[in-house]
């Protein structure tokens, strides 16, 4: 019986390694992504709907920059709720390429027994962390240290990095030690428990504390694609446009970390099920990998993008 | 027994889902230029128009001259901070001269500029040096990102020019690429083919 348990944990462990975010590489300094077999594998299956995506989102991009500079003349609410709604469309589809936020979010919830009302919690606040931190570190560069911007953007981005995924390596460690010891939470997935889940204790489902705890790292290195559109608006001198495009991006990228989080979390639960049954002990101990490989696959994460970091 | 294959069917649809929408950040539009000169294939000159997002980010770090130019110092500079580091990634292009690729990539007069105020445009030269025989030869070249992060329009024949052809009989023509994918279904970007010989 273990066997379908671990191929099921090596196929979802394999599938969370997709989130590989890659530097720019006309900025980046003397680099270039290590390419692995995991690379291997997510460019074969993003490769046939990168052909078909690539122009889509040129044509978002491209209408998303004449759109705002038209607003330079006019600031019309048509205009304005037009330049939302691209950015809102730009925010769902930037998010849905590889990244290491929703790495970061699925072996989270593999690891843990999450509800699928706190994927959208934290895919949202991801989101938020995300663009947020993108909009700090471009106007900080930008009106404050005002130093070659490119190679700003790379450098904040490298101390970001640096210290994120330390934390996050930390955490994963954290986990992976709890789980390992069998200091899991006892699993509540049959038993319904009254009461809201962010009370208290593991069984209620996650504590918000650790749902910020999260999603803080998760997001706050600058969402690249939010660092261009800002940049853009701001050097046409409108920092309310940049503020509400941003806001737009953001709501989209944390449409698609939720709903990746939910499926993570559906597929976790389905797939448990399926390979358990009815059996109590076995869904404890099937349950028990799964949980085992999402904190190990978070360490591992960390660790790498750490150790590449130095 | 199903409800494990059904739950492995599962899985395996959710990978494709995760991992099959890549995320381009920058957007650039190639031309190329085919140069003869002196009995050889000297060289592509290869013309990189960019969005204008990625366009701005650059051009917030260096103001052109009016007339779009940059200045020596300028260009130094943009090529040190946002050009050099694509050797890493073999400038994008992939070449085979025949059947055999090309491993180092030489590139000369990297020239940034700006057109229509605000787009950036980076153009270079890559030195072939081919010497052009009675009989005929095959040059292929493909330009794409095999990160992503870059999509490059997909190639069209007027998107490209020959120079200098006096005496070389030169056909053009857009294919498949020959490489085998490593994959099925892996994305391969077009070819663009030069066949070229003295004409009789």
């Amino acid at each position: 019986m273990k066997r379908p348990a671990l191929v099921l944990a090596l196929v979802l462990a394999s599938s969370l390694c997709f989130g590989q975010e890659v530097p720019n590489p006309f900025t980046a300094q003397n680099t270039r992504p290590r390419t692995g077999v995991f690379t291997t594998i997510t460019s074969g299956a993003a490769a046939f709907l990168f052909s078909l995506m690539a122009p889509v989102q040129k044509m978002l991009n491209e209408s998303l920059a004449s759109m705002t500079r038209a607003l330079k003349g006019s600031r019309s609410l048509g205009g304005l709720l037009l330049v939302a709604a691209l950015a809102l469309a730009y925010g769902i589809f930037h998010a849905a390429g590889p990244g290491h936020g929703k790495t970061i979010v699925s072996s989270f919830l593999l690891a843990n027994e999450g509800k699928i009302r706190q994927s959208f919690i934290i895919g949202y606040l991801v989101a938020a962390v995300h663009a947020l931190s993108a909009l700090t570190v471009v106007l900080v560069l930008y009106y404050l240290i005002r130093g070659i911007f490119a190679t700003g953007v790379e450098q904040a981005n490298h101390y970001i990095q640096l210290v994120t995924f330390a934390v996050i390596t930390l955490i994963g460690a954290v986990m992976l030690v709890r789980r390992s010891m069998g200091k899991a939470h006892s699993h509540a997935h049959h038993h319904e428990h009254a009461g809201p889940d962010d009370a208290q204790g593991p069984e209620a489902g996650l504590t918000m504390k650790s749902l910020l705890g999260i999603a803080l790292p998760a997001g706050v290195i600058p969402c690249p694609g939010a660092v261009a559109v800002v940049l853009f608006a701001l050097s046409l001198h409108m920092l309310a446009v940049s503020i509400l495009a941003v806001s737009s991006i953001s709501l989209g990228m944390g449409t698609t970390i939720s709903a990746t989080g939910a499926v993570v979390i559906l597929v976790k639960r389905g797939a448990i099920r399926a390979v358990a049954g009815a059996h109590e002990e076995r869904d404890m101990k099937i349950r028990r990998v799964v949980e085992i490989a999402g904190a190990a696959i978070l360490f591992l994460f960390g660790l790498v993008f750490f150790l590449a970091q130095l | 027994m199903r409800a494990r294959g059904a739950a492995l069917v599962v899985v395996f649809g959710t990978v494709a889902v995760v991992a099959a929408l890549a995320h381009p950040h920058v957007f650039i539009n190639n031309k190329m230029t085919v140069l003869f000169d002196g009995g050889k294939l000297k060289g592509m000159t290869f013309r990189w128009a960019f969005d204008d997002m990625f366009s701005e980010m650059i051009l917030t770090d260096f103001k052109p001259n009016v007339d779009g130019n940059f200045s020596a110092k300028q260009i130094a500079t943009i090529k040190g901070g946002a050009f050099d580091n694509l050797e890493n990634y073999h400038y994008f292009l992939a070449f085979f001269i025949g059947k055999k690729p090309l491993r180092k990539i030489r590139i000369e007069q990297f020239t940034p500029s700006v057109v229509e105020g605000s787009k950036l445009i980076y153009s270079f030269f890559v030195p072939l040096d081919l010497p052009v025989t009675a009989d005929e030869q095959t040059v292929r070249v493909t330009v794409y990102d095999d990160t992503y992060f870059v999509a490059f329009d997909l190639m069209h024949a007027d998107d490209v020019v020959v120079k200098g052809d006096e005496g070389v009989s030169v056909g053009l023509s857009i294919e498949k690429t020959k490489v085998k994918p490593l994959w099925p279904g892996q994305y391969m970007p077009d070819n663009l083919v030069i066949r070229f010989k003295e004409s009789s």
